[in-house]
């Protein structure tokens, strides 16, 4: 990520937004210090992350707890906007357990899809069962 | 037991200067504002049940990041979810349940004291499960 795109320079302005799609690959062999930066430098670069599979939890509250110590800090950063969405719906052991067997040979949640946003362009993530929203700032 | 802020992802002053504050104290309180959600963020690791209170009056949705919800669970701590002002004729529990078909939900009405026995109890049960 080049300074630039995580300056943070760009935030607020709706014009200059993309979307990327990070294959869970890419932060697979990452420890935490290191998804947690290649995110934050994704969303400070005004970028929307959908991100293949999840987050561990402790990931994912760390990255809430250092965005918010970002906010005053950054310019224009206001937070992020987070949303998970876990196609893992197991309704007997079996699937429970082939979801688990999964899970361990791909060495994560690959029927999850995060995503990731700077709060200054999404607006609202609203999800329900069947579907996700993202409500995106003017 | 601890009442904390919620954990909110995203706080924006300009939000604060909705309540007629100045631009300067909104800044100021939107900083307190984050970080009253880092402190929360510390005491979960030593949470044995955390209460969601939201207001049924309003879009559950709103009110909550379903997210941060199932980051509890993952974290294996238990969540009960209280809807309050249930007193209100506005007010819609089932709204609430509806929102979180995975977790408890309890009705409540904080200010003439309705269901704090179903309240309490739910909470007894979520206690016994650790």
């Amino acid at each position: 990520m080049s300074k630039k795109r995580g300056s943070g320079k760009n935030l607020g302005k709706i014009k200059g937004f993309s979307i990327q799609f990070l294959p869970y690959s890419e932060i697979r062999d990452l420890n935490s210090n290191e998804r947690i930066r290649k995110i934050l430098g994704i969303v400070l670069g005004n970028n929307i992350l959908i991100l293949q599979g999840k987050l561990k939890s402790e990931e994912e509250i760390r990255l809430i707890g250092d965005t918010m110590a970002m906010i005053g800090h950054v310019k224009d950063f206001k937070g992020i906007e987070l949303a998970v969405i876990s196609g893992n719906v197991e309704k007997n052991l079996v699937d429970k357990m082939r979801t688990e067997i999964v899970k361990v040979l791909s060495r994560g949640d690959l029927g999850a899809i995060t995503i990731i946003g700077p709060a200054t362009i999404v607006k609202e993530i609203k999800r329900n069962p069947r579907k996700i929203e993202l409500l995106l700032s003017k | 037991m601890i009442d904390t802020p919620g954990i909110a992802t995203k706080i924006d002053y300009e939000d604060f200067l909705k309540y007629n504050m100045k631009r300067k104290e909104a800044k100021e309180r939107a900083k307190k504002a984050t970080q009253g959600v880092i402190e929360s963020i510390k005491w979960l690791d030593d949470m044995d049940v955390v209460v969601v209170v939201l207001d049924a009056t309003e879009n559950p949705y709103n009110q909550v990041n379903i997210t941060i919800i199932g980051n509890l669970v993952a974290r294996k701590i238990p969540v009960l979810i209280v809807g309050n002002k249930i007193d209100l004729r506005k007010a819609d529990a089932k709204k609430i349940e509806a929102a979180f078909p995975e977790y408890d939900v309890v009705g409540i009405s904080a200010k003439d004291g309705k269901n704090f026995e179903e309240f309490y109890e739910s909470i007894f049960k979520l206690a016994k499960k650790i």
